[in-house]
């Protein structure tokens, strides 16, 4: 037990020696005369948006002082911090995050975050680096055929881009999710997604008389409008009721899915064919003129959300009664992977007399799919649920009959439910307090799921002094990565390295550049580039 | 009393029209862009300008507000960024959810304050006052959001007797709201938040019973029934506690007008899809439309419960002593 | 009128709970003035500990940790379930005999990093090429044998005494042949971690980027990698049976003759591995991480101890794991050194909930003096001036009396960011409205008073009047509604900085209970949401006895009857 009294001495004790090892230690850097750097602000969520970012930036601030520059966290309200960041870039330093989405897994819009070409308000690129080398690699992976050619230069981009430090990666969050063991086994564990993923309604097969999983969620679909939804929450619960041509397997390949067969016999040419026998929930056929029709209406409808993924479309057009010709207008390599597994094949017999698609009310908006799973109900902010669609090509591979989603007003809603039996698993991750108790209970199960999104920390490059490469490699090497993961997350998490995740391992650089946490090398790079110190210990530009 | 209730209208109205116009020139000029969450999304530059302009926030601010006031005119609330949906849906739904969690709390605080309040009166000078009155005065000073913790910590939790979020068990049956609200389930829900914002509400009807009481002691009318020779009994409770109920009665309005704006905490303690917790919701992502229409309802309670009081204090002179502790 | 603080003073002292209230705040204001010599610990800094634990298997159940120490462990070697050894952090080295750990004392300053033992010979290896010998039988106790490396070592293991291999940093290998140590060439430049002997003429040996090495008694052959993972351990019973561990929860097993890649529920650091048959395992790692392989598949397994585990061995059925690194003390319960524990960050609550103290009251008396001075004067000049004056700023109270106050404030901060400023003004701006209605009937009434009368036919202005002759008469009620405004500004920091509407880093109790309610862990952690609570309370409770006594003064009437 320190009383007061003598944590006050121990405190006067431990400045002097903090004082006499300063001097001692800066005995090759006298003190320089130089104007100091401004007052760096740090962007980052508030604590109540998230408490990890905010907590990390008060660890990052504090090693940044101790390198001698001025540092002012500034944690801001969530929708301000975007627009401060990406409309106004009027920033020094923020840290942000990206999800992983599983159209994330193709690197394209992660290295996007990084293009030249993106740097305009409002862009990904908000940090404003340009490298031209990188940015003619960019170009080029967009289009590169090969995919060892591709990885090639996705690697080299990594490299670039580790080096020059424009973005700090700062760690990857695990996923930690809960499912009740007793009821249902075999869940299906991916990276980004855990266990809520399109592969786990196959591969659950009941333990009692109950076949219908049920899930828990905070979190539920902003609408369940195909041509109104810009949330993942939406668009996960979509794509179970709705066929796409391609599917990702837990592997990342591309599975042929509503597409039988899919050939590129050159750059710009993807011709698919249609599978045989497939039919609407409603029991009209799907033709290849439903397959014209979406992309089609998708694009005609200006539809921002599936933009990124359209946009390099030229025409779209009909063979024969099985094949569907897509024309693209310049090269687009992850076309299969991503366009493809992403857009959905909507009914034209229902959706051709929408004119204002956007606009419907929640009780127009068609629910009429051709997916493994049928649509069944959806009430707001309570229940939704879905069916096995028996006249589905993989209806026999389903253990279970159907899906229900009960939606809570939050985590501690979620996991009260996972605790009494009301949910066979959570959707969403547990809440850090939350993990020991699910561990504790011997029917429940916890899942570590590494996550390929990440949270960054972008320097304005456009401003001084972080248009210095070796300030931004200085101030990297003093953020103390592995005490963030181990403290903050309680090691559910990673070091960050690039903005390819090493959970991501067929595209991830694992030979890159690491800055790890080392206030002397990052001195010594300081010193390199000609700063030095003034008698206050600051950082300065010597006269 | 007619030139009285038209100028009291009319200032009622004046005051919505600078509520409402504070309001949206606050949310619009304070708020940031609600567009922006879909560049994490990963929309381009170009195509979130279709939607801003889709939400209609490409015109000047000034035919913004006059959109506005003409649809709040015509009860069209717009629709909301974030739903998707139709704002009334949202928030009349909302609001319903609150006053069905604030009304019985109220009531509940009122009936047993100023039950209370009485005793306390009755019983003046005695030890049992003074406890009563510390125990009053002690319940007020915890913070609303803390003994619901408390609450939840100790029969949610610990001896999980009582469920501590939301509003029902999922899934369920019903789908109406009444059919929903008229459940045991929902009663089960209620009981917590129920209890912890009555008892929080408890100790000013017990002061105000007990102080207006001991005011009427004295009146001449009180010493009229005493010399009748009637029980004390039947002096306080028949004779005096009616006549010390209008401060209190009156209190409970003005508290109910405050009480339903004024608990967002509470709805955040118990996940309680009420209206406050709504507005909290939008404002941080800038669903204007949502936040102004929670927002707006939530002071439009507060002025018709005020105009009611005033219209009845207009009427009646009651005596009221203000209580260590405001609405 | 004169003497008001006397008055005051004197109500005050004839109240019993009056008194009590005003003692109260006193010594939550002397706390607040003290604040940093009261605290025991920086409320901000993750308080961290560090011990060496050893936790046992007996076959049957895990026990609970032994603590040996106050330095980690980050090896362990078994020669029998009742004797073993364990080494770590700057020379410590235990030994476990007859079922009881001790410390042995060691001239070693350097981090001893592996440990093995074999037919009575024990051998630990550490940092600049270190290698300590322990031959039981003869009794000769630890010698430091030369190894004629400095490269730090990472792992050792034995296979008979005539017969040991040695890993460490950038692909240093040594051999030990029963009399002297020799360096051999491992073929690779990546750091190694572990090493493991089937007999004298094979074994395996694992390191960074999965770096793999098969040895056959004099060289080595470098396995293809799977992935790019750090291999921290290795564990073999025949060259079919192999299993290693590392970063992220990096499993590579070669059980059936090919190396493949598993995954358990894990996805932190492994840090060791063994195989009790040919078809179960052990492995360990850090946050306390067990997990078994069982029926082909990984499962957790509670052993009840959550910090980092480094080391494992096993002997008959019994295993032993051994730890850990400074580890952060979180949601410890209250004890001699956190009066009111700690938060799920390892933050001192006592310390927290003392440095709220001066949030609370800065907040409540600024807050306070706004309202009474806003409120007050609106109420005197709205009283006096009974015209459009007065009517005008009466229609301005009711505008604000529809302005609910909770969404009204949470507002103005959401937009405003959050400062102390923004919160003393939101809850001075909104309701001085109370205070202006109250002070206005006082005034009304006043000014019917002969006084008042008598000094308008004197001549005296209107101001002087307000400020000279009515004010005064108003100000124990203004004193009132400023111990009530107090309560309520209290309560409404609190609500605000519990809704995280606070400023950033600045303690407040309401931002204490913000943060438990945010971590989720408050659902197991009474100690973190009982403190500021009753704080808060104690403080607002003191002012509510202190604002009775002062009704009491301005309605005489009350005083008469009770």
């Amino acid at each position: 037990m320190r009383g007061s009294y003598r944590s006050g001495v121990a405190l006067i004790l431990g400045l002097s020696l903090v004082l006499t090892a300063c001097t001692s230690a800066d005995d090759g850097l006298e003190a320089v005369e130089g104007d100091p750097f401004d007052e760096i602000v740090l962007y980052t969520t508030t604590e109540a948006y998230d408490p990890i970012r905010y907590e990390a930036a008060f660890m990052v601030a504090e090693a940044w002082e101790e390198l001698g520059f001025q540092v002012q966290v500034e944690p801001t309200e969530f929708a301000t911090l975007l627009e401060r960041f990406y409309d106004e870039q009027d920033y020094d330093a923020t840290i942000l995050g990206w999800s992983g989405r599983t159209d994330r897994l193709d690197p394209h819009h992660f290295l996007g975050t990084l293009y030249g070409g993106h740097t305009d308000p409002g862009g990904n690129n908000a940090g404003g680096w340009v490298n031209e080398e990188f940015d003619e690699l960019f170009r080029q992976q967009q289009g590169e055929p090969d995919e060892d050619a591709r990885r090639d230069q996705v690697f080299r981009m990594q490299e670039i881009a580790a080096d020059e430090m424009p973005v700090n990666i700062l760690f990857y969050r695990d996923e930690v999710v809960g499912y009740n063991n007793e009821t249902f086994d075999g869940f299906v564990t991916l990276a980004g997604e855990a266990i809520y993923n399109e592969w786990t309604p196959y591969e659950v097969t009941p333990l009692t008389d109950d076949t219908v999983l049920t899930i828990g969620t905070p979190e539920e679909p902003d609408t369940i409008n195909p041509l109104a939804s810009t949330s993942v929450w939406g668009w996960k619960f979509m794509r179970m009721y709705y066929d796409k041509l391609v599917r990702l397997t837990p592997d990342v390949e591309p599975e042929p899915w509503a597409a039988e067969s899919i050939a590129t016999p050159d750059e710009t040419t993807v011709e698919i064919t249609l599978r045989e026998g497939m039919t609407f929930h409603d029991g009209e056929p799907v033709t290849v003129e439903d397959v014209v029709f979406t992309f089609d209406y998708y694009i005609d409808n200006e539809f921002g959300y599936f933009m990124p993924f359209l946009s390099m479309i030229d025409s779209v057009e009909t063979t024969d009664d099985r094949t569907v010709v897509f024309n693209l207008a310049s090269p687009f390599g992850p076309f299969v992977n991503v366009t493809l597994s992403q857009i959905v094949i909507l009914p034209e017999h229902i959706w051709s007399d929408i004119d204002n698609p956007a606009d419907l009310g929640p009780d127009e908006i068609p629910t009429v799919g051709s997916g493994p799973l049928q649509f069944e109900r959806y009430d707001r902010g309570e229940y939704k649920s879905l069916t096995v669609f028996e006249d589905h090509f993989t209806a026999d591979r389903f253990d279970i009959t159907g899906i229900e989603f009960n939606i809570y007003a939050d985590a501690e809603g979620v996991f009260t439910g996972l605790q009494t039996g009301e949910i066979d698993m959570t959707a969403w991750r547990l809440e850090p307090g939350q993990i020991p108790l699910a561990e504790e209970a011997p029917e429940l199960s916890v899942v570590n799921a590494p996550d390929f999104g990440y949270y960054h920390l972008t320097f304005n490059t456009r401003r001084a002094p972080f248009d210095d490469v070796d300030i931004r490699r200085a101030l990297s090497h003093a953020i103390d990565k592995d005490t963030i993961v181990d403290v903050i997350l309680d090691g559910r998490g990673e070091p960050g390295s690039s903005v390819i995740a090493p959970s991501n391992p067929a595209w991830h650089n694992p030979d890159i550049t690491r800055y790890g946490y080392d206030l002397d090398r990052a001195r010594e790079i300081l010193v390199e580039a000609g700063y030095g110190w003034n008698e206050d210990g600051l950082l300065v530009i010597p006269h | 009393m007619r030139t009285f209730l038209i100028s009291r209208v009319l200032q009622l109205l004046v005051t919505f029209w600078v509520i409402v116009t504070v309001l949206f020139f606050l949310f619009r000029l304070g708020l940031p862009d609600p567009t922006l969450a879909l560049i994490s999304e990963g929309l381009s530059p170009d195509d979130r300008q279709r939607v801003i302009a889709q939400f209609g926030l490409d015109l000047p601010l000034w035919q913004q507000y006059l959109v506005y006031l003409q649809n709040l005119a015509t009860g069209e609330l717009g629709m909301s960024f974030h739903y998707k949906a139709p704002v009334g849906d949202i928030v009349f739904e909302r609001l319903a959810n609150t006053l069905i969690l604030m009304l019985p709390a109220i009531l509940l605080a009122y009936g047993f304050g100023a039950t209370v309040g009485t005793v306390l009166a009755w019983r003046r000078g005695s030890r049992l006052e003074g406890v009563g009155i510390t125990a009053g005065l002690v319940l007020r000073s915890a913070p609303v959001f803390w003994t619901g913790m408390l609450a939840i910590f100790l029969f949610g939790i610990t001896l999980a007797w009582l469920p501590t979020s939301g509003m029902r068990t999922l899934p369920y049956e019903e789908t109406t709201w009444i059919g929903r609200v008229t459940t045991w389930d929902f009663l089960w829900h209620l009981v917590l938040p129920m209890l912890v914002i009555a008892a929080y509400y408890f100790a000013l009807p017990m002061l105000i019973m007990r102080n207006t009481m001991l005011e009427l002691i004295g009146e001449d009318f009180i010493e009229f029934c005493r010399a009748r020779g009637f029980s004390e009994r039947r002096t306080m409770y028949r004779h005096t506690a009616r006549n010390a109920l209008l401060p209190v009665v009156t209190q409970a309005a003005v508290t109910t007008g405050l009480a339903v704006g004024g608990q967002v905490v509470v709805e955040v303690v118990f996940s309680w899809p009420g209206l406050g917790r709504e507005m909290f919701q939008a404002v941080r992502t800038s669903d204007y439309p949502v936040a102004q229409a929670s927002f707006v309802m939530l002071a439009s309670m507060v002025l018709v419960l005020n105009f009611l009081v005033d219209i009845l204090y207009s009427k009646l002179d009651p005596r009221v002593t203000h209580a260590a502790a405001k609405g | 009128m004169r003497s008001l603080p006397r008055l005051l003073w004197r109500t005050i002292r004839n109240d019993t709970l009056a008194t009590t209230g005003l003692v109260i705040l006193a010594g939550m204001i002397i706390i607040a003035l003290f604040a940093p010599l009261i605290a025991t610990h920086d409320p901000d800094r993750e308080n961290t500990r560090v011990e060496g634990v050893a936790v046992h298997f007996d076959g049957q159940r895990w026990h609970p940790a032994d603590v040996i120490g106050d330095t980690p462990l980050y090896g362990v070697a078994l020669a029998s379930p009742e004797r073993g050894f364990a080494v770590g952090f700057e020379g410590t080295v235990a030994e476990l005999a007859a079922d009881v750990w001790s410390i042995v004392d060691m001239d070693v300053a350097v981090d001893l990093r592996g440990v093995d033992t074999a037919d009575g010979t024990t051998i630990a290896v550490g940092d600049g090429g270190l290698a300590l010998h322990h031959a039981g039988a003869n009794g000769a106790g630890w010698q430091s044998v030369d190894t004629g490396a400095d490269g730090d070592l990472n792992a050792v293991a034995v296979a008979s005494p005539q017969h040991a291999l040695a890993v460490g940093e950038r692909g240093l290998v040594l051999r030990w042949d029963g009399h002297a140590w020799q360096r051999l060439d491992s073929g690779t430049v990546r750091d190694l971690h572990a090493v493991t002997l089937i007999d004298d003429s094979s074994g395996f040996v694992a390191g960074d980027r999965g770096t793999l090495l098969r040895y056959d008694g004099e060289t080595f052959e470098e396995l293809e990698a799977l992935g790019f993972r750090d291999l921290y351990a290795i564990d073999a019973l025949d060259e079919q049976t192999v299993l290693a561990v590392g970063e992220r929860g990096t499993i590579l097993a070669n059980l059936d003759g090919d190396w493949r890649e598993m995954r358990g529920p894990e996805s932190r650091d492994l840090r060791d591995v063994r195989l009790l048959d040919a078809t179960s395992a052990i492995t360990v790692g850090t946050h306390g991480v067990v997990m078994r392989l069982a029926d082909g598949e990984w499962v957790n397994e509670d052993t009840g101890y959550g910090e980092t585990l480094r080391g494992l061995a096993t002997a008959d059925g019994h295993l032993v794991a051994v730890g850990t690194d400074p580890f952060v003390d979180r949601l410890a319960s209250p004890s001699r050194d956190h009066f009111f524990g700690t938060t799920h960050l390892g933050r001192d609550i006592f310390s927290q909930t003392i440095h709220g103290a001066r949030t609370a009251l800065l907040v409540g008396l600024l807050a306070a003096f706004m309202v009474v001075m806003i409120g007050t004067n609106v109420g005197l000049i709205a009283g006096y001036f009974k015209g459009y004056t007065g009517s005008f700023l009466m229609r301005f109270v009711d505008v604000m009396y529809a302005l609910p106050f909770e969404p009204f404030a949470l507002v103005l901060v959401l937009i405003f960011r959050p400062s102390l400023t923004i919160i003393v003004l939101a809850i001075g701006l909104l309701t001085w409205r109370t205070t202006a209605r109250i002070i206005r009937s006082q005034v009304l009434s006043i000014s019917e008073r002969p006084f008042v009368k008598a000094a308008k036919v004197a001549g005296a202005s209107h101001w002087r009047i307000l400020y000279v002759h009515i004010a005064p008469n108003v100000l124990p009620l203004a004193f009132l509604q400023l111990a009530v405004a107090m309560a309520f500004a209290i309560t409404a920091e609190a609500t605000l900085s519990f809704l995280g509407l606070g400023p950033p880093q600045l303690h407040s109790w309401g931002s204490v209970l913000h943060e438990a309610r945010l971590s989720g862990a408050w659902r197991a952690a009474w100690w973190w949401i009982i403190p500021p609570g009753i704080f808060i309370m104690l403080t607002v409770v003191s002012t509510f006895f202190i604002a009775r006594a002062l009704e009491v003064l301005t309605n005489p009437r009350l005083a008469r009857r009770s």
